[in-house]
This record gives C-alpha cells, structure tokens and sequence, in this order.
C-alpha cells in the first residue's frame, strides 16, 4: 500500500514515466479497456476507410423516388427523406462527428482542467479572479454562449468545434478544480509539501494524477454531449452544413418521420452515437482505473 | 405510405427499444395482425359536464399580440380572426370576400369612392352598438394622426400601423395618401374616398386592418389592450396563458350565433408537429394545423382522422439575384431552372399535395396564363444552356435556405438538398447556406443572397400580387421589387397600369402578360403551389379551408 | 461558517456585475442593426430610428450600459446634471417612455409581442423550474443509488447493467424518448395526458405559477393530481440524460472513495459493510457528484428546448430559442441574465454544499 505515500516513491526516485507504464500494462489487463479500445478502434478506422472503401458524394446521392425505404439487400439502413442510403451516410458522418467531439473535448479538457486543478491547488487571488470569470461564462447557456461565438466568428464547422470546445471549460474547469481541493487536504499532499516538494511538482506528481478520474469519467461523456450540441448548432445553420452527413443533424432531421414509422432514419445515427460514447466511456474507465495511482502495486 | 398501424403496433416499438438497448432484437416484417387501432381517441371528454361543444385545437405556435392593427404573423391571426370581423368575410373555397359587418357595399363608376352599409343590431362584445362612429374608431387610429390612440411607437410594436404598409393608404393629410377621406354618411354608413381608382379596394375590406376593434379595451389597458381584446366577433377571450392555450368562448351578442356551433374553442400550444400529430391521435386535441406532409399523408390511412386541404393558392419559390454573376447571364438561370425536377419534389417531399408551380402566380388567381408552362425538367436542355453561357463546366454558388417552416416550404431545407442533387447533375454546386431568420430577410432584401427561397401566402385572391416582386416601388411587406437586380420597365408600366384599370378583363390580361415576359427572364424558378393540410378527428364535421392565411371554425361542430 | 457564506455572497457581486456587461454586449457582438433584423422588411426609416432611440441605441455604449442597469430616467438626469456642471446647459430631459433598468427589477418589453418581460418570467420560469426540478429529483433518486450499488458491486453483471442502462440514458436523444414516451403512455395506455401542464378544463388560482405548489395552497386536490398526471412524463424524459451522468459519476467517485484508507481502516475495525459505505464512503464520494448536481440542475434551468416543445411546456428555453430565431433581443437579454443569475446561486450553493459536506475545506 504505497498509495497515499507517493512522497516515499520520491525519495527512492522513481522513474518519471513509472506511472504511465504502470498505467500501459494495467490498461491492457482490463477487460472493459479492451473493449472500449476496439470500439474506439473500430469506429477510428471506419472514419478513416470509409472514404476509400466506399466513396461517397453525398450531392448526388438523393433519389426522392426511393425515399424513405426500409431496409433492404440494396440499402441494409434503408434510405432517407431524399431517398439517400442511411448506412453510407452513417458511416461517412462518422468522420465529421468523431472530429467534432474529438476536438472540442480536446480544447475543453486541456483548457479547463490545466485552469481548475491550477486553480483549485493554489487557491488564493488566482483561484478567486479566475473562478469568477468562470462563473460568468457558466453562468450562461451552453447553445446560446455558442450562438454567441459561432455569430461573432461566422458560421462554418471550425468554428462550431471551437464554440463547443470553449463552452465546455468551465464546466471542466469547475470540475477539476473541486477535485483539486479535496484532493490537496490529502495526507500525500501535506507529506509532499513537508518534504519540501516545489507547488510545481506537487501539481504535476501528485494533484494531477490522483484528480484525474472524474476528468476522464467527463471528458468520455462529453464527447456524446458535444456531438449533439454540434447538430443543435447545425439546426440553427451554424454547424455541419447540408447535405454534409453528421449523426446529430441526421437525427435532428430524422425523428420527424416517427410518426409514419420510418425508425430506421433515427435509430442507426442514434447506435452510432451510442456506440462512440460506451467505447469512449469504456475505455475512460479502463484509463481511470489504469490511472488510479492508489491501485499500484 | 407507411401505415400508421405498424408504428404504434407494440411488437414494433417493443423491438426498436430492444434493439435500442442492445439485445440484438431486428424489427423484422410489421407484424401480420396489427391490433385494432389502439390510437382510437378518447370517447370521454375531459369534463363530464355534456353540455356545451368543446374543441380543442392543437396549433403550433402562440398568438403574438391580439390586435389587428398591429399584427404580423400568422399564428395571431388565428385568435384574431374568431374574435374581431370585418367589413367583409371570406368563408368559401373561392377567396372571394362576401358580406359581414357590411350588409352590402357600392363603388363610384371610377372605383374611388366605396360607400359601405354597416349590419345593424351588431353590438361589440362589450356591450357598445356597433355604428359608423364606433366601426370607424379603429380606421381612425391607423390613419389620423390627431387620435388619440395614434401613437404607433406607443401601441404597435412593429412601430407602425399595417394600414399603412399593407395597401399603401397613408396619413389623412397626406396628399400622396392613398385613402384621402372617410366619411359617416349616416349612423349605419360609411364612405371611403381613395386618391386613385382601385379596383383591389373590397378585397382590403376583409384583412385584419379593417376589423372592428373596441376603444373600451384601451380606454382600460392602455398599451396592454393587445391582451384584452374587444370585437365584435363570434368569440371573446376567456383565459390566455401564454405559450400553454389559449380559451375562446361564445360572445354572447354576436348576430349570427348559427354560423358556429362551438361553444369554446381552444387554442393549444404544441409547438412540436410529431407531438401535435400526437396529441391528436390521443385524443387530447381535434384538430391540428402546420401538417407535415409525410403526417398528412398517413393520415389519411387513419379512420381515425381525417385530413383537409385548402386550395393551392400560395407560393414557394427560388429567387436568383440577377446582378451577381453569373446568374446575370439568361442562360445560366434558364438552365439552372431546366434542371429543377419540380414534379418529383411535389410528388415525394410533399407528398403529392400539391401542384407544381409553373409561373409565379398559381391558377386560382385571375390574371394566371394557362399558356405560361414554366421550364419543363429537362437536364440536355440544361446543359446546353450552361454550354451556351461558356460554363459547361459548372460553377459553384451559394445557395440560401429558410431557417423557418412555412406552409409553401414546410421543410426548406431538405427541399433546398433536393434542388442542389438536381443542379449537381450539370455540374453546378449549391453551396447551402441559413442564418438565423430577422438577418435572412435583411440579407436577401438588402441584395446579398445571390439565391434564395422564399415564399408567399395571400391576403386575398388578386393578380396584383405580382406587384410584390415585380413593381419598381418598395411596397407591401415582404416586398422583393428591388432586391434582385429585376428592374423591367414594361413589367412595371403594366403592373402600374393593371392596378388602376377599371375592367377585369383588360387587368387580366395585363397580368397574363406580365406572366409571359417574366418567364422568359427567369428571375426565379417557382417551385410549388401547396395544397396546405389540416388534421382532425373522424368526429370533426363542417370545416371549410379557406385559401387565406389561417384556419376558420365556422361551421364546425363535433359528433358526439 | 457564517463568515464563509457571506464572503461567497460579496464574491457573487462582481460575477453578477460581469454577467450583465456580458449581456449587456452581446447584442452588439452579433453582427448586422439589432433593429433592422427585428422590424418587418420595409418599416420605414422613420420607426426604426424611433425604435432605436427608445431603446437607447443611439446613445454612446457606456451611456447604453447605464440606460439598460439603472434606467432612462437616471441617464437622462445624469446627462442633464454633467452638462449643467461643466457649463453646458442642455433642456431638462423628457422621458416619455420611462424604463427603469435592470437594476431596479424593469427588463423592458419584448420587442415582438410588447408583453413585460418580468411578467412573462413569472409564469415560464417556475413552470421551467418545476419540470427541472421534477427531472433532477428522479434523476437522483434513481441515478445515485444506481451508480452506488455499481460501485459496491464492481465488475458484477448488477454493475454492467446499470452502467449499460446510464449509458443508454446519456445518449438517449430526448425526442426519440419522448415522442416514444408520448405514443406509448398518452396514444396507446392513455395513462397520461400528451402535453401542457395542467388539462384546459381544470381551474386553479395561479398565484406562484409553480402548478403543484398552487394546488396545494388553494387545496386544490384535482388540480394537483392533473398536474402531476402532467408532468411526470416530461420530467422522466427530461431526466433521462442527468440520470445517466449522475449514475456514471457517482460509481466513479465511489469506487476512488472505497480505495482510501480510512475506508480500509474503517474495514480493518470490523465495520459493517453498510456502516462503511454511509458514514465513510458516501459522504467523501459525494463531493464531485454535487458539483455535477449543480451544474446539471442550473443547465436544466436554462430551459430544455426539445423536451418543451414536445410537451407543449410553456417555459423558458422555447422562449429564449424563439427570442434567437426572431432576434427579440429585450427577451434575450432578460432571459439570459436571469438564466445566469440562477446560475450564479446554484454555484454558490453548490460551493456551500462542499463546505458542509467536507469541513477540512478550507475557506481561503
């Protein structure tokens, strides 16, 4: 039980990747990781085949005489409102949508946990004034904070990333920041701090590693969040435009058709996003418990 | 069409939540033996109090203000037109307006005077007689500038009264002023005098800005009358809760209580369509209006339901910018017409109700020529067209849909996909673009929008409505006469000409040709006329769709 | 304590000061006349400029900021008493149409429909704060224990399946739920009614505008049960995606918690399993499933514009989507500011929430 003493690990000069080979070996020992890691996989690949396995001009696709098939041999998804074969277009969306939720979680997470766990550990002038700025930009709705930003910056799917991506900070930057505080009242800490560990180190070895799980658990929801947020954006034209495929915009479009029963317009974009947040999730839970340094041994 | 039935069987839905869930289940065939419609609307009404005729109407957005003087958008009309009336009605298939609180009406031999006879024994529902003065009230406030209830930045938030946008009739003591004068000729007559002769004067007669309107509710409420409406219509407000519903009952002085057998109408806010469609199904609404299509058309498979369609007399359409190139090149609008297959978006997107649309004003209006055929779907033809502009190539271009469902383009959007599948066929690629719908107005307005779509639903049945994107003056709202780079003189002189002339078929006529020049300039392609659709329940007789903008209860009962 | 709380209330000002200059700029960061977009296509020049100068648009930016806080009465009189002591005398200011600013509790009208927007508010905000709160209730209720017992029971098939379930809850989209939820349970069952909050024929005096609270004032018993008939399907729906973020987050701050040492301390000293997990493990895995609580609770606040619009729900987040679609800006502004003043205490709270549940924070 070395877990809440990592200031002996520092003493014996541990290695300064220890930690990430540890968390390497445990990943690949844990079933769910591997799990969530071939999802991830899978759907990476599809993203990056699916342009040169089966090429796709979502322009000339649409055949409205055939909208709205069920599915058959010829379209396995069916077809939709303008007769276009879901299962290309699911697939070809993946692209657009795995960046989307890739990118912007990407910016939200190293933004906004690099300021709350900073925030959170040092606490003091820094924490107040940050926290605030904070607080104002949460204090607004996520969709309307982005309409804001995609309005200011012109409409266009970078801009919308980015958009997500910064509206998503402050609730990564809240986050990390009360898992800071707890976890900077640990023993570890005090024992780092009494050995005379700089507030540098103490943040990089001991507050950022043990802070990360709730991040992870996060940013793997957030991705599913992001995707949709892109199609509300896409719904206001300020997002994915048509006939681009992206799975929020095809269910946006798709549910319409519930009512005439046409389910396969919604349900295959709607697995598809399912799919992406379990791997996702998946694999943040193999990451967290890989990660967890109170689980060496 | 897909039925209904396979939706809402439960093995379906049981399956689709599986499969959801991951179990693998696959929704195979609909199962062989649906169960009898499980979506039989409730037989016992909410209240077990029999008497009075309830109907609730599911409708998709909330009234805005419930003044017809000030009054722009078409869920209010649809309140407004259940409590206020005016000097005319239409109430027929046809368009055309007949009497109401006029009982009869004359014109001078030069169509500048219009002397009106009002009803008598009509009273507001306030309790006030309706006469010339108190009718006149309301024409007042519009046009005076010395009422007391003038004030438009004051009591009108468009910051100005629609009288004098809607007909161009002015101020009194203006002298460009389209109305010059109103007259009491006696207590039950009134009398309009108008600068020029027009022929279009009747038809006003029916829209909102000629409703009578009670002063009590101002003297009261001041600038929240709005809220409080007093007319002297079938119905009179009883509760509004914003965004919730909004609750009609009987006036009980109106003059003609046989006309509308409900007893209270309400008005329910879903502002969802599959809900709405819903809603209906479950009983807990009558009737619905802004109807899918696709909803429409599987409804009509439900015993259930049953659906109605007023007559095509809208417009939806693609407007090209004709000083931006190269759409100001003839053949390269030619061609991107050519090649817009208007039959197929008709036929699938709306499913079938509707007509495609051949010239811009569709075939209920005098003034419509038959032998105006618009720009059959023809793909060689196209392509010889860019040839002949030098762009056999194609090009690319931005190409603007409607952030917004209106009845002519319920989804733009996925018609805007349609059209840009059709033109990628010769090469030329639609960039499509929205934004949010106050700037989209502005934009196409202000002449940014190389190609747009948009669309027109009348006030009344009248040729002149080409005036809105044809006439070199800024006029009407919505108007389009300068947007667009179509500045054609003869169209203009004709159009001047047709809205002043004396005989209806001479004004045709003009009309007619005004038809044929603008569809050998192209400035646009008209997409479709739609046969716009309503739901009601099986129960629901006597509706009568009226080709304006709203639906009308008159006449409709429901069987027990 | 009580010295923490109030420094967290003084801290709360600037935040609020900052929110409102955030509002307050917002309709000049979107591009294109504000006016312009919100008036029909061809008002006349005329009653635009007249729109715009009673709404203040003509002024320079710092004076708009004082008309939208403090009112065009105040800015006007302030005008007046500068010029007359810098010697330049200028009229006594006419106010014809007072507003008096945000400040002092006047959000204008809406430039649509002209209704007061605080009068507005009244009515959508407690019927979107009902059906949040209806939401985060079943959300807790079911998400909590759900990712607790996933926690005690790692790795078991009870932790796959609840895990599964949350995961089906988080990306579950709302209109497929709900639309299913209405087919099945208002179209087939008939169990409850589609939409709306309470059943057109149903009285009830409206005095808080928070439906449930009302019948039970007025003791109105049919009214309460109607409403509840309404609203419990929504708020299922709407809770559905809290629900799954909850449970996720409270298996993973369990399963931190229960690797800590007092937890095998508390093992080591023959502690019921029951004792450990509520008195040690509970309430120190607790403190990042608040944080989400509040996050979620506020953000449901703003109003959930899918779950409205299918249930024909008279609240917030319609209002301000419409608002955005239209450019009612007066709306956007007041809606958002009250959005984020909400959001503002949910924080605080949520900060008062931590110190009670973990005294060793310390309140720098």
């Amino acid at each position: 039980m070395t877990a809440s003493t990592p200031a002996v690990a520092d003493v014996f000069s541990h290695k300064q990747s220890s930690l990430w080979t540890d968390a390497l070996r445990r990943l690949r020992h844990s079933s769910s990781a591997k799990v969530g890691m071939s999802l991830v996989a899978l759907l990476l690949s599809i993203a990056l085949l699916v342009p040169v396995v089966m090429p796709y001009d979502p322009r000339t696709d649409s055949d409205l005489s055939s909208r709205l098939k069920p599915p058959s041999r010829v379209h396995p998804f069916g077809t939709d409102d303008l007769g276009r074969d879901v299962l290309r277009r699911v697939l070809h969306a993946s692209r657009v949508s795995l960046r989307i939720g890739l990118i912007s979680v990407t910016i939200a997470l190293l933004f906004g946990s690099t300021l709350g766990l900073t925030c959170g550990f040092l606490g003091g002038a820094t924490d107040i004034i940050a926290m605030r700025i904070i607080d104002i930009m949460l204090a607004f709705p996520a969709t309307l904070l982005a309409i804001g930003i995609v309005a200011a910056r012109g409409p266009g799917l970078n801009n919308a990333m980015l958009a997500i991506g910064i509206v998503q900070i402050p609730a990564y930057a809240r986050l990390a920041r009360s898992v800071a505080i707890s976890v900077r009242e640990r023993e570890y800490i005090t024992a780092a701090q009494c050995v005379g560990a700089s507030k540098m180190r103490q943040l990089t070895r001991h507050v950022f590693p043990n802070s990360l799980s709730p991040i992870i658990v996060q940013s793997t929801l957030s991705i599913a969040s992001a995707i949709l947020e892109a199609a509300a954006l896409g719904f206001l034209g300020l997002g994915a435009q048509p006939p681009i495929p992206e799975w929020g915009a095809m269910l946006a479009d798709g549910y319409k058709f519930l009512t005439i029963g046409a389910w396969w317009v919604l349900l295959f974009p709607g697995v598809m996003i399912m799919l992406t947040v379990l791997g996702f999730n998946l694999l943040g839970d193999g990451l967290r418990d890989a990660l967890d340094p109170s689980l060496k041994t | 069409m897909k039925s209904l039935r396979v939706v809402l069987s439960i093995p379906v839905l049981l399956a689709i939540v599986l499969t959801l869930f991951g179990c693998g289940a696959t929704p195979t065939a609909a199962p062989t033996t649906a169960p009898p419609q499980a979506a039989a609307p409730t037989a016992v009404p909410a209240t077990p109090v029999p008497a009075p005729m309830t109907m609730t109407f599911c409708a998709g957005a909330d009234a805005v203000r419930l003044d017809p003087a000030d009054l722009d958008d078409e869920p209010s009309w649809l309140p407004v037109d259940h409590i206020f009336e005016g000097l005319t009605v239409v109430k027929d298939t046809s368009g055309q307006p007949q009497p109401a609180l006029a009982e009869r009406w004359e014109a001078s031999a030069d169509l500048k005077e219009w002397t009106f006879y009002l009803r008598k024994g009509v009273t507001f529902s306030d309790g006030t007689p309706l006469n010339a003065e108190s009718y006149l009230w309301n024409i007042y406030r519009q046009w005076d500038p010395s009422h007391p209830y003038a004030d438009a930045s004051k009591y009108a938030t468009l910051g100005y009264y629609l009288f004098v946008d809607y007909f161009a009739l002015g101020k009194k003591g203006d002298a460009n002023a389209g109305l010059q004068e109103v007259q009491q000729i006696d207590e039950y007559t009134i009398k309009f005098v108008l600068k020029d002769p027009n022929p279009l004067f009747l038809q006003y007669t029916h829209v909102v800005p000629f409703e009578a309107v009670g002063k009590s509710s101002f003297e009261t409420y001041d600038t929240e009358a709005y809220q409080h409406p007093v007319g002297t219509g079938p119905y009179v407000l009883e509760e509004w809760i914003k965004d919730d519903h909004l609750t009609l009952v009987r006036n009980p002085n109106y003059w003609d209580k046989a006309s509308w057998p409900l007893d209270k109408i309400v008005f329910k806010i879903i502002p969802d369509a599959s809900a709405r469609l819903l809603a209906v199904k479950a009983g807990d609404c009558q009737g619905m209006n802004l109807v899918s299509p696709d909803d429409a058309a599987a409804a009509a498979g439900d015993p259930n339901l049953q659906i109605t369609l007023r007559p095509p007399a809208n417009v939806g359409y693609v407007r090209f910018n004709m000083s931006i190139a190269p759409l100001d090149d003839l053949n390269v609008r030619l061609a991107l017409a050519h090649a817009t297959d208007r039959q197929s978006i008709v036929d699938n997107l709306y499913s079938g109700l509707g007509k495609p649309a051949e010239q811009w004003m569709g075939p209920l209006y005098p003034g419509h020529n038959p032998d105006v055929k618009g720009y059959p779907f023809d793909l060689e033809k196209a392509k010889g067209y860019l040839k002949a502009a030098g762009l056999e190539d194609g090009f690319t271009i931005d190409f603007w849909y409607m952030p917004v469902a209106r009845p002519y383009f319920p989804n733009a959007k996925v018609v805007a996909e349609a059209i840009a599948a059709d033109w990628a066929k010769i090469g030329v690629i639609a960039n499509l673009q929205t934004e949010d719908w106050g700037q989209y107005k502005l934009d196409l307005a202000a002449g940014k929008l190389p190609i747009f779509m948009f669309g027109w639903t009348p006030d009344y049945i009248d040729g002149s409505l080409l005036d809105v994107w044809f006439k070199d003056v800024p006029l009407g709202s919505g108007s389009q006469s300068q947007c667009c780079g179509f500045a054609n003189e003869e169209v203009n002189d004709l159009l001047i000409q047709a809205g002043a002339i004396l005989d209806e078929d001479e004004r045709i006529e003009m009309y007619q040709r005004v038809a044929v020049i603008v569809n050998e300039i192209v400035p646009g392609v008209p997409i479709v006329h739609t046969s716009v659709p309503n739901i009601f329940s099986a129960k629901v007789q006597g509706f009568v769709p009226v080709p304006l903008k709203t639906d009308i209860l008159r006449g409709v009962s429901i069987a027990k | 304590m009580t010295r923490y709380l109030i420094r967290r209330l003084l801290a709360a000002i600037p935040t609020l000061l900052g929110v409102s200059v955030v509002v307050f700029l917002f309709i000049h960061l979107i591009p294109g006349d504000p006016v312009r977009a919100m008036t029909r296509d061809n008002a006349p020049e005329e009653a635009v400029q007249k729109i715009r100068e009673r709404l203040g648009l003509t002024r320079p930016l710092h004076e708009q900021y004082m008309i939208f806080m403090l009112g065009n009465d105040t800015a006007a009189r302030l005008r007046y008493e500068v010029a007359r002591l810098t010697g330049n005398p200028i009229p006594v200011p006419v106010v014809t149409q007072p507003f008096r600013g945000i400040a002092r509790g006047d959000f204008g009208n809406s430039l649509v429909t002209g209704n007061a927007i605080v009068s507005e508010l009244s009515t959508r905000l407690p019927a979107t704060m009902e059906l949040a709160l209806a939401a985060v209730l079943f959300a807790i209720l079911i998400g909590v224990p759900m990712g607790i017992l996933a926690a005690i029971k790692r790795g078991t098939l009870v932790d796959t399946g609840s895990m599964l379930v949350a995961l089906t809850g988080v990306s579950m989209p709302i209109y497929w739920l709900g639309l299913m939820g209405i087919m099945l349970f208002a179209v087939t069952l008939h169990w409850v009614p589609s939409g709306s909050r309470l059943g057109v024929d149903i009285a009830l005096d409206r005095t808080t505008n928070f439906y449930l609270l009302d019948s039970i004032i007025s003791g109105n018993w049919v009214a309460l049960g109607d409403a509840l008939r309404h609203l419990i399907l929504p708020a299922l729906v709407l809770g559905t995606v809290p629900m799954g973020v909850f449970a996720r987050m409270t298996r993973s701050s369990m399963l931190e918690a229960l690797n800590q040492d007092y937890v095998r301390t508390a093992r080591a000293k023959g502690l019921r399993q029951s004792a450990v997990i509520l008195r040690h493990t509970l309430k120190n895995a607790l403190l990042p499933v608040v944080t989400v609580i509040g996050l979620e609770t506020g953000y449901l606040f703003s109003g959930a514009v899918l779950t409205e619009s299918i249930f024909g729900w008279p609240g917030l987040g319609r209002w301000l989507y419409q608002s955005i679609i239209y450019r009612d800006y007066t709306v956007i502004q007041g809606a958002t500011l009250v959005i984020a003043v909400i959001f503002v205490f949910a924080n605080l709270l949520v900060d008062f929430s931590y110190a009670l549940i973990d005294p060793r924070i310390r309140y720098t």
